[in-house]
């Protein structure tokens, strides 16, 4: 059913506007670049590669180190996922970019290492340089240590690897990074001949580092502290569909948040049981005072759990986050195309958009049963001129072999052209849409969704 | 994924921690077993010899021969002190010139007693020299890959040009 909009239930006030221009932020990674080779150059960097063997590896483990500390920086400070970056770009974009900046991090690492022992291997062999990765120099074995955590952490984070354990195993892992960071701290500022023997670069390098440290503690772990502190509890619960339920949380913590239709949050359950779980959720109505709504499908234990907990369970929110708002879309006509539970977010995008944006929405599913809130879609979609068309059945039992192929969109909206389009849905779904629409011509800014980012 | 359902009903937070704590374990004993970052110098022995050479000032004539002598390197010689550190003892000798500038420096005492810190004097302690003898002092960086080496280097230099 609807909330017929009752006086008291108001929306929840909107996300701030990012404070971050463009400008800024090309600023601040192009400093911080200067900076960081400025280290390198400043203590002879170029020379030392037109210069002996022993310069020429010194030279490019040195650059190679202080280019590994950089990604790794930059990617860690992303993962505190601060609101100004969060509202500019989006959490998916910050995440895919965590991941760019930490697998560069690992092959830069892997070069530094390597250089590091030909450059010790000069005289000797390279098995004893190897060796000597266990602290010959002062701070040695402590860094090779934390070189073993984070290429570990970066091995994991492959694809390959990632599929096979389950999230929180793998975000456990994840967490060794912070030690694997402070266990190669004192090397970078003891060994070696950038901040060795220079007080400016040396004190900068300390800096840069606490200052991160105290954002990390503040804004990440500070941010997971508060939404257990005022966590908000489970009002509603209701089966729907197959193996899917509808939560809603609600409570006073609700005045404090501001999101949009079209945001997900992280949901942790306070119980005993899964205090330690952490897992995003598209929310399946604008928030407002009545609550925050979740449609969530089963998908293993974390989403299962969620379904079985009584009312009034604790859960800690935090968000919402996502960029794909209705504050994106221009005012154009719109096509949204949803997989599965994906209609959630398009459900609540519908409650906030205007009659002149006379949506179609393509709403796939493997099986009737597994359609959800298909009055409330149709409901919905009448009141903005829009229509709902589903796509049901297998994809082998379908009439046409890519029910997202430009020909069969052309079909279903002849006016594709003229559109921007939203879509959610799993993976696949969102390739499969997103090659039938630039095929079409659709331009890439036209078509908004979340990106997938594990 | 669902051959050890059991045990993860049972200890569901207990197994995802397991590797990390493993992991992380390893990294504790191991840094227990290399016996950590030692970067303490020692200065073992404070043997200092003020030795100016005022042997060769018999054969001179006080006057003529200062300036001369004063451009002799080894003029004054001083001992620097026995440094311990790690990998061994390092001590170096200061030969300043009669105006007290450091000119040259002799290595006295260094590990050589495995082939890997023969290895690393080889190559470290010629580029110490050089710097030492340039710079004039001992304000010198420390060579990369031989920072204890260095270290103990400079201090038994330092050592000697304070005592000198």
């Amino acid at each position: 059913m609807l909330n017929d909009k009752s006086p008291e239930v108001r929306q929840l006030r909107r996300p701030a506007r990012s404070a971050l221009l463009d400008i800024d932020v090309v600023a601040i990674m192009a400093v911080a670049t200067m900076v960081v080779m400025g280290v390198w150059l400043r203590h002879g960097g170029v020379d030392m590669l037109a210069g002996s063997t022993l310069d020429r590896w010194t030279s490019i483990s040195r650059l190679s180190g202080l280019f590994a500390s950089f990604t790794g920086l930059v990617g860690v400070s992303l993962s505190i996922r601060s609101t100004q970056v969060e509202r500019k770009f989006g959490l998916d974009t910050m995440y895919n970019w965590h991941r760019i900046l930490g697998e560069t991090m690992a092959i830069a690492l892997v070069v530094h290492i390597w250089s590091g022992v030909m450059s010790w291997s000069i005289g000797t062999s390279v098995w004893s340089a190897i060796r000597d990765l266990t602290g010959r120099e002062p701070y040695m074995a402590m860094a090779t240590v934390g070189a073993v955590f984070i290429l570990v952490v970066a091995f994991t984070s492959l694809r390959a690897a990632r599929r096979r354990m389950s999230y929180e195993t793998w975000y456990f892992m994840h967490l060794l990074s912070y030690a694997g960071f402070a266990l190669a701290f004192s090397h970078t500022i003891v060994l070696g001949g950038d901040f060795n023997d220079d007080p400016i670069a040396r004190w900068m390098w300390i800096v840069v580092h606490i200052g991160l440290a105290v954002w990390l503690v503040i804004g990440r772990w500070g941010r997971v502290l508060r939404s257990v502190w005022k966590p908000l509890r489970i009002t509603n619960l209701e089966s729907t569909g197959v193996n899917t339920v509808v939560v809603t949380l609600g409570g006073h913590a609700l005045e404090h948040l501001r999101g949009d239709a079209g945001q997900f949050c992280y949901l942790r359950p306070l119980v005993r049981r899964a205090w330690w779980k952490s897992n995003p959720y598209s929310m399946s109505a604008a928030p407002s005072t009545d609550g925050l709504r979740f449609t969530i499908k089963d998908r293993g234990d974390a989403s299962q759990l969620l379904g079985s907990l009584p009312l009034g369970t604790r859960v800690a929110v935090e968000g919402p986050y996502g960029t794909c708002t209705p504050a994106v879309l221009a005012g154009n006509k719109l096509l949204m195309i949803a997989g599965g539970v994906g209609i959630g977010p398009i459900r609540s995008l519908l409650e906030r958009i205007g009659p002149e944006t006379e949506p179609v929405i393509l709403y796939r599913a493997r099986s009737e049963k597994e359609l959800v809130h298909v009055e409330e879609l149709n409901e919905l979609a009448g009141r903005v001129n829009g229509r709902v068309q589903t796509i049901v059945g297998p994809t082998s039992s379908l009439t046409v072999k890519d029910p997202f192929s430009t020909a069969v969109l052309l079909n279903s909206v002849p006016d594709l052209k003229e559109r921007e389009v939203v879509v959610a849905g799993p993976e696949s779904l969102l390739f499969a849409a997103y090659k039938g629409l630039r095929a079409a011509g659709i331009d890439p800014l036209d078509i908004h969704f979340e990106r997938p980012w594990w | 994924m669902t051959r050890n359902k059991s045990a993860d009903d049972q200890f569901p937070l207990a197994r995802r921690l397991a590797p990390a704590v493993l992991l992380a374990s390893g990294g504790v004993v191991f840094l227990a077993l290399v016996d950590g970052p030692e970067n303490t110098i020692i200065v073992n022995s404070s043997s200092t010899t003020d030795s100016v050479t005022s042997s060769s000032s018999s054969t001179s004539n006080p006057i003529g021969s200062t300036s001369t002598q004063e451009l002799v390197c080894g003029a004054i010689r001083s001992t620097g002190a026995q440094v311990e550190f790690k990998w061994g003892i390092v001590q170096v000798e200061a030969l300043l010139d009669g105006a007290g500038e450091l000119c040259e420096v002799e290595v006295l005492q260094f590990p050589d007693d495995d082939r890997r810190s023969l290895a690393i004097n080889n190559f470290a302690l010629p580029i110490l020299h050089d710097a030492v003898v340039v710079a004039k002092n001992a304000n010198v960086q420390a060579v990369s890959g031989a920072t204890l080496t260095s270290r103990a280097y400079i201090a038994s230099l330092q050592y000697a040009l304070d005592n000198s």
